[in-house]
């Protein structure tokens, strides 16, 4: 195996964890747009500042851990299908327990319909924070150092 | 925007951004938990409730031939119970109910308005004629029905010539020519709507009609012979 393929292999877990981050908060994003007096929080309408917010933070957090701007982008363009399948998830749990019989295509077609609003927000949201994030790393200068040693690290003082 | 090997090692560490992740990840996931089991609960109320619905009618006033008289009153008592097996709370809001009785003088052609105005029960036997004694609407507070468990409320309805005389006197004049109370025979219906306790009505006036709805539940039993 050549050095270029196994430094991207290295890079392949921290990738997947920043891409499932931004998915996860922009899956949860979605749902309490769509349902916001059943989410968590529940509340009569959705907060659009709130939700903002949300994206926003993991945007920036994402940047702030990404290696450079070519993976900061590519984090924001994977968080997506990750998004689908978390907002799937969370369309499809009430058939999941068993209480309810619902035809779960139906639900999630009509989730991700909703929910295209909170997509087109999304990426521009991730893409400029993400380049904040970034900015705020170099200013900072934080260099990647693997989480274990850090933590190993961080023990010892 | 990587920093080169020799400078990187005079640079920090991005250990507190991570663990910083860390910590946000988890705070969405007991989110993105709390709102799956919320909406799961919701929805198990709105899939597993059931309504039954028993009918009384009583008669207070008849004379010795067993007619009604016209200070006596007709009083329909309505028992609906509730079963929630699901793990969300309901509340019983609006209650609607119907009652019609057989019209006989109607279907025999001897009263041609009420025979144009009463509702009709299409059967294989024929057409049957049913004149609407009760008709009621309202907001009803009792105490909830909780999770995992079930609930029995009573209602009364009362008709009689002071009040409702409209409504009264077809009675009468029904089970006058019935030959008494007993002869005719009744239909009832009844609309519950009960509220989830936790989810918060939507309060946008531009607000998406499944978000006004989802927060309640609403069943009926019997036949409604207006719809």
């Amino acid at each position: 195996m050549s050095r270029d393929v196994r430094d991207r292999l290295r890079r392949l877990p921290r990738i997947l964890i920043i891409a499932g981050f931004l998915g996860l908060s922009l899956g949860y994003a979605v749902f309490e747009s769509v349902f916001p007096n059943v989410g968590f929080p529940a509340a009569g309408e959705a907060s659009l500042p709130l939700l903002l917010a949300v994206l926003a933070g993991a945007g920036f957090l994402a940047g702030l851990v990404a290696d450079d701007l070519r993976l900061a982008i590519l984090h924001a363009f994977l968080s997506f299908p990750i998004a689908l399948v978390v907002v799937s998830l969370l369309a499809v749990s009430p058939v999941l327990t068993g209480y309810v019989e619902l035809t779960s295509d139906d639900l999630v077609f009509y989730v991700l319909r909703l929910g295209l609003p909170i997509y087109l927000v999304a990426l521009p949201a991730y893409a400029v924070l993400g380049v904040a994030g970034l900015a705020a790393r170099e200013h900072l200068g934080l260099r990647s150092t693997p989480f274990r040693a850090w933590l190993r690290r961080l023990q010892h003082k | 925007m990587s920093a080169p090997r020799g400078l990187a090692s005079s640079r920090r560490s991005d250990g507190v951004a991570w663990l910083a992740l860390f910590v946000a990840t988890g705070a969405l996931l007991a989110l993105s938990i709390g709102a799956a089991g919320n909406y799961a609960s919701v929805m198990a109320a709105h899939g597993t409730t059931t309504v039954d619905a028993a009918f009384a009618v009583a008669f207070v006033g008849v004379d010795g031939d067993g007619n009604l008289t016209a200070s006596g009153a007709v009083v329909v008592t309505a028992s609906i119970g509730i079963d929630n097996p699901s793990p969300r709370t309901l509340r019983i809001r609006v209650l609607g109910y119907s009652g019609w009785i057989e019209d006989g003088p109607a279907a025999a052609g001897l009263n041609e308005s009420r025979r144009v105005a009463d509702d009709r029960l299409v059967g294989p036997s024929g057409t049957r004629y049913f004149y609407r004694a009760f008709a009621e609407s309202f907001e009803v507070d009792r105490p909830p029905v909780g999770p995992g468990s079930n609930g029995t409320y009573a209602f009364t309805f009362n008709l009689n010539g002071i009040d409702n005389p409209v409504r009264f006197d077809p009675v009468r004049n029904i089970t006058g020519y019935a030959g008494g109370v007993d002869g005719p025979a009744w239909n009832h219906w009844v609309r519950v709507q009960l509220a989830i306790d936790g989810v918060p009505p939507a309060s946008s006036p531009t607000a998406a009609p499944y978000l006004r709805t989802i927060g309640r539940i609403e069943r009926e039993e019997g036949i409604n012979l207006v719809a």
